[in-house]
């Protein structure tokens, strides 16, 4: 049972923590809550949706070139949205109140809802099952393929983004940006595009995150971003928002904390202590855990 | 082309508050010029306005001949036009290291920037020990010095220097203006804002004097250090 709820916290934490970066990464470029973010899940999980169930698995061997496609498209589809999104609703608005952003973000985020509502329909449909499923034993609890899949992606993607942030020309534009916008343009970085990137990124590994969460439960529905999208909040919050590795870590602790609540206390208000874990951090460590400023000598 | 930079009747503003009242000047190449002037007179609005981080109302800024006041500000920086701002404004998240990186962010050539760095360490030694370091956690002198080395990492035709005595002590204030001395002897001009006039006028070729966002002097330096009213007014002579 624990090591069972440990692989389950871990699977529903990789899903958190890819989720959790578009909203941290937007936070510490525009210091702006992303509450279209969660649509961003909806519809690239839609878009794995719409091309496992009309594209065909021409030949067996073929799957792993297939799902890559799958997951190119969901994050592109997403990617794409996302910088639309802040093309259209937000950089008219960076130099408005910090309020304006976060009011055209939420209409961004009905309209989308609203949309696929309106086109995909209003009931939830069952996600195509082309994945071979497989269990395995682990130390006598029961993990299925579908979950060391979802982990490793969700690891080697961060790994990827890590290194990129880190190491690249782009990843240091990014960081400087974050820290300053005006000094980052007198070093000849356009901020446009480096936000552009920051969207494109954010909004891709959310897309992914929607297929991912689409492959583990079953099914997609116009408001599935809803829920999760608290839970990755909740997390890049935990982790202190604007920072990478705190989405990261914030992500898997929620999972688990989620597995553990609903196996050990109770399956029907598992989705209680995401929120429970949210007014805690706002209450008592609100720069989260991984918050803490470097001091700044003058 | 006889001067590098050319501000003709350079008006801006904050909103209804005025910050320069149409002022021109000209910078030739290979000059040390100073701006100087107490504070509030409009020396940074300058800068900034011709880096491209303040629009100008009315008035036209030309470097080289090209007009670049309609520029956004990161196209201009990529001109060579480099500017090191008030109160040196490091990334002080980002190390000693990927400061200096991003002062030469538009060269691709990981080679070129490997290159500059090398030569900004022989001549800042302290940044080199200190390369890994956040810039955050430097003294006000080293980030000074950080400052200096990511402006020059840009390899700029024209350095705007924005009061880089600053918070400095007086060894730290002397060593800087030699540093600047330097610099220019290797051929970049500078637009130099103090308020230091004393210092400023030392090593400048020409100066202008800003009060309250106009020009009220501009003569050569050697000038300006003899006249009557800067000795009363900047440099603390009675
Ligand atoms: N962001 C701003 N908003 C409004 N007024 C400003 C702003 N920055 C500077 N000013 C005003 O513009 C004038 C010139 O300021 P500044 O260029 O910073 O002077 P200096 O650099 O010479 O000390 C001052 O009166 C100052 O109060
Ligand atoms: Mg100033």
């Amino acid at each position: 049972m624990f090591i069972e709820q440990v692989i389950n916290g871990l699977t529903l934490g990789s899903i958190y923590a890819l989720f959790a970066l578009g909203y941290t990464m937007v936070y510490g470029i525009l210091r702006m809550i992303n509450f279209a973010h969660s649509e961003i899940f909806m519809v690239g999980a839609y878009i794995g949706f719409w091309v496992l169930s009309s594209l065909p698995v021409f030949l067996p061997g073929f799957l792993p070139a297939y799902f890559l496609a799958v997951f190119i498209l969901a994050m592109l589809g997403a990617g794409l949205l996302a910088v639309v999104v802040e093309r259209i609703a937000y950089k008219p608005l960076r130099h408005a109140s910090r309020l304006a952003p976060l009011i055209s973000a939420i209409g961004v985020s009905i309209f989308l809802q609203n949309l696929i509502m309106l086109t995909a329909g209003a009931s939830s449909r069952p996600y195509p099952e082309k994945l071979p499923l497989e269990q395995f034993n682990f130390f006598g609890a029961q993990v299925s393929s579908l979950q060391i899949f979802i982990f490793g992606l969700a690891v080697l993607l961060m790994f990827i983004l890590t290194l990129f942030i880190s190491r690249t020309r782009l990843g240091k534009a990014m960081r400087a940006t974050a820290e300053n916008h005006i000094v980052a343009q007198l070093m000849g970085i356009n901020v446009n595009t480096v936000i552009s990137l920051t969207f494109i990124i954010g909004g891709g590994l959310g897309g992914i995150a929607g297929v991912l969460n689409g492959l583990y439960y079953g099914s997609v529905k116009y408001n599935m971003g809803f829920l999760p999208g608290i839970k990755a909040f909740t997390a890049a919050v935990l982790g202190g928002i604007g920072n990478l590795k705190g989405a990261m870590a914030g992500g898997f602790i929620l999972g688990i904390v989620e597995a553990f609540a609903a196996g050990y206390i109770s399956s029907e208000n598992k989705d209680i202590f995401a929120f429970v874990i949210l007014i805690l951090v706002l209450l008592f460590k609100p720069a989260g855990l991984f918050g803490e400023e470097v001091p700044e000598k003058i | 082309m006889k001067n590098l930079l050319e501000v003709e009747q350079l008006q801006v503003s904050y909103g209804k508050i005025a910050a320069l009242n149409g002022i021109s000047l000209y910078i030739e190449p290979g000059e040390i010029v100073a701006m100087i002037g107490a504070n509030g007179a409009g020396k940074t609005t300058l800068i900034n306005t011709i880096s491209g981080i303040l629009q100008p109302q009315k008035g036209s800024i030309k470097f080289k001949d090209e007009l670049i006041s309609a520029l956004p500000a990161w196209k201009i920086a990529r001109k060579r036009v480099v500017q090191i701002p008030e109160g040196r404004r490091v990334f002080p998240k980002l190390t000693v290291m990927e400061n200096m990186e991003l002062g030469a962010f538009p060269e691709k050539d990981g080679k070129m920037v490997k290159a500059g760095m090398e030569k900004m360490y022989a001549f800042f030694p302290v940044l080199k020990e200190r390369k890994n370091q956040p810039a955050g956690t430097l003294s006000g002198g080293e980030q000074q010095m950080l400052a200096i080395a990511r402006g020059l990492m840009a390899k700029p035709e024209l350095l705007m220097i924005d009061e880089p005595s600053m918070g400095l002590s007086p060894v730290l204030v002397e060593k800087v203006f030699q540093i600047i001395k330097e610099i220019n002897k290797q051929g970049i001009t500078i637009l130099l804002v103090e308020q230091n006039a004393k210092k400023s006028l030392q090593i400048a070729a020409r100066a202008y004097v800003l009060e309250t966002g106009n020009i009220v002097l501009s003569d050569t330096a050697g000038k300006l250090l003899g006249n009557e009213l800067i000795k009363k007014a900047y440099l603390g002579e009675h």
